[in-house]
């Protein structure tokens, strides 16, 4: 019986135990009372830029449809899931649809979720009356906001506003989108990239601001990457994929110097006046797109903001300074689904997007170098945590060095505070009446 | 001049034969220094200028890469890699002359940690430097684009 008591003990101030990676039950519970509860991004409004595009996605174990409305074009998040007997209606992860027709029975659905239409009607009692039954329509999704484009949406009745929920995080949603000289983005591709990744989903939105990990787990990558270059010959410029590759392999002090920020409800991000995104060049017209945008000091403002992996906790990272995003879907225990969607900078030079490009494929793709380091490291935790000889996972690194600013609290790049942060939230979350 | 079939049927035979042994400093080679080896996500997001891949290399790249393979400080390397690649069928779908493009089906079975099966269609863009034939682009389209898929860890 997973009791608040019990739910407790498995998170200590600076440990946490191993059942909160490998145990189906609080699985399930982390469904319903986190991904059940708390603003689950869902997609980019330019993923449905047209009347009755839709995405199949979901939230929790959710399955869900991102839709378009045909008639007024507002964006609604329904239940995937045909009012009659229950069957998935968009089985795609993609399209554009006048309605939904069940597969099954042939119920027939409009965009924004009403029953349309039921074959031969004379069995029912009252067939014309079926289209105001609440229990025959495709059910929306309780609450359903967005933010600069980005949908968010909630399976629970009541909870804080989205932009509430959202707090500082919404800072690299805005830089995101405002490093478009138009302050416009658009999703690039209607396919994703979507990384099996055979272990819980708390191992990636650990990992996305794990800053120990990157000289070690991908410390051959920055070394093989050093070693090309030094074949370049010393006078040679070092090609961008250099430029992409060389900070994994950086140094513990680089991170440190990064900072890292843990804010309320879980999210967090890694530094702040610089990140590993900091060193890039910009491209001249790029730059003098973004001048003429937005004037001198304000474009000073957007492109100087270097966070890196801002996490919405639970189910997004925004990397705002190479234009992507990573969403968790979690499948069971120990299986999640990791998307990687890539933006384009509406009105900047096409440089931009190769970097967008370069980087995703580098260190994201199922087919990078990086990326597969990182799984690695995942299944091993995965699999080591089967152990019942030492129960827990530790978390103690710069314990008492938090500087506690207010709303956030704030420490060396290489502190543990955010993984502490993110459990304190769980525990908000996970045990009843209490505020994450 | 136009292209012989057989010609690069062979080729692409003695290329797999490369990858097979993981002898990939020859394959390396065989491309073009402009070169590129990509697998696409979807058919309508084919262009690797313009779209996110589930894997791309280009020559600098596929040299990171040969550096990486089986690199000691690698979690990911830490496992033995063996595939076997096998075609049929491949066509000629364009001659230009100067250049021309095949398409020929193929399954690979990659060990690592387990057998992993994959199936789809090379498509390769082949150009003459002097007398030798190289690689322009090989494109691999997987059955399975756009799937969810675990690490790729080494080239189909």
């Amino acid at each position: 019986m997973l009791t608040d008591e019990a739910l407790a003990q498995l998170v200590g101030e600076t440990r946490v135990h191993r059942r909160v990676y490998n145990d189906p039950d609080i699985f399930d519970l982390e469904m319903a009372r986190i991904w059940g509860t708390a603003w689950i991004f869902v997609g980019h409004d330019s993923m449905v830029p047209g009347p009755g595009d839709f995405i199949t996605t979901t939230i929790g174990k959710q399955p869900v449809i991102m839709v378009r409305d045909t008639a007024s074009g507002e964006v609604h998040v329904l239940a995937n899931r045909c009012g009659h007997r229950g069957v998935k209606l968009a089985q795609r992860s993609h399209g554009t649809t006048r309605g939904f027709r069940c597969p099954y029975h042939g119920w027939s659905y409009r965009t924004n979720g009403a029953l349309a239409g039921v074959p031969h009607p004379k069995g029912y009692d009252s067939p014309n009356a079926m289209r105001a039954e609440p229990c025959y329509q495709i059910k929306q999704i309780p609450r359903v906001d967005s933010y600069r484009g980005f949908y968010f949406a909630s399976l629970a009745e009541d909870g804080p506003p989205l932009e509430a929920f959202l707090g500082d995080t919404k800072a690299t949603i805005d830089n995101l989108t405002d490093r478009s000289p138009e302050g416009r983005i658009e999703v690039v591709g209607k396919v994703s990239n979507r990384f099996v990744q055979p272990s819980n989903w708390k191992n990636f939105v650990e990992n996305l601001v794990d800053a120990m990990h990157p000289m070690v787990a991908h410390g051959a990558t920055g070394k093989a990457t050093a070693a090309y270059v030094d074949t370049l010959g010393e006078d040679a410029s070092k090609p961008p994929e250099a430029e992409v590759i060389h900070p994994f392999g950086g140094s513990y002090d680089f991170f440190d110097t990064m900072g890292q920020t843990a804010l309320p409800l879980g999210h967090n991000y890694m530094g702040g006046e610089k990140s590993i995104f900091s060193h890039y060049g910009l491209p001249d017209d790029y730059v003098d797109a973004m001048r003429e945008a937005y004037g001198e000091e304000r474009m000073h403002d957007i492109l100087s903001f270097n966070r890196h992996n801002t996490t919405v906790y639970p189910s997004l990272a925004v990397r705002d300074g190479v234009q992507s995003i990573r969403v968790v879907r979690p499948v069971a225990v120990d299986e999640t689904i990791i998307e990687t969607w890539v933006f384009r900078l509406v009105g900047a030079p096409k440089a931009l997007l190769d970097r967008t490009l370069l980087y995703s494929r580098l260190i994201n793709a199922p087919g990078s170098m990086v990326g597969p380091d990182d799984l690695d490291c995942y299944y091993r935790m995965q699999r080591g945590l089967m152990s019942d000889l030492n129960d827990w996972v530790d978390f103690s690194r710069f314990a008492h060095d938090d500087q506690d600013a207010g709303h956030k609290k704030t420490g060396v790049g290489t502190s543990d505070l955010v993984f502490r942060n993110q459990y304190q939230a769980w525990l908000g979350y996970m045990t009843e009446n209490a505020n994450p | 001049m136009s292209w012989d079939q057989g010609v690069l049927e062979a080729f692409i035979r003695a290329e797999l034969r490369l990858l097979n042994a993981h002898d990939f400093a020859p394959w390396i080679e065989l491309f073009t220094d402009d070169g590129v080896y990509f697998m696409p996500l979807d058919e309508a997001q084919a262009d690797p200028e313009l779209y996110d891949m589930i894997m791309y290399d280009n020559k600098p790249l596929m040299r990171i890469r040969l550096e990486n393979f089986g690199h000691p400080d690698s979690p990911s390397m830490e496992y033995p890699i063996r595939s076997l690649r096998m075609i049929s069928d491949c066509q000629i779908v364009e001659d230009t002359g100067a250049g021309c493009i095949t398409e020929t089906p193929f399954m690979a079975s990659i060990f690592y940690q387990s057998l992993h099966w994959y199936a789809g269609t090379y498509r390769h863009s082949f150009v003459r430097e002097g007398d030798a034939i190289k690689i322009k682009s090989k494109q691999v389209n997987l059955l399975n684009m756009g799937a969810p898929m675990g690490a790729i860890m080494t080239y189909l």
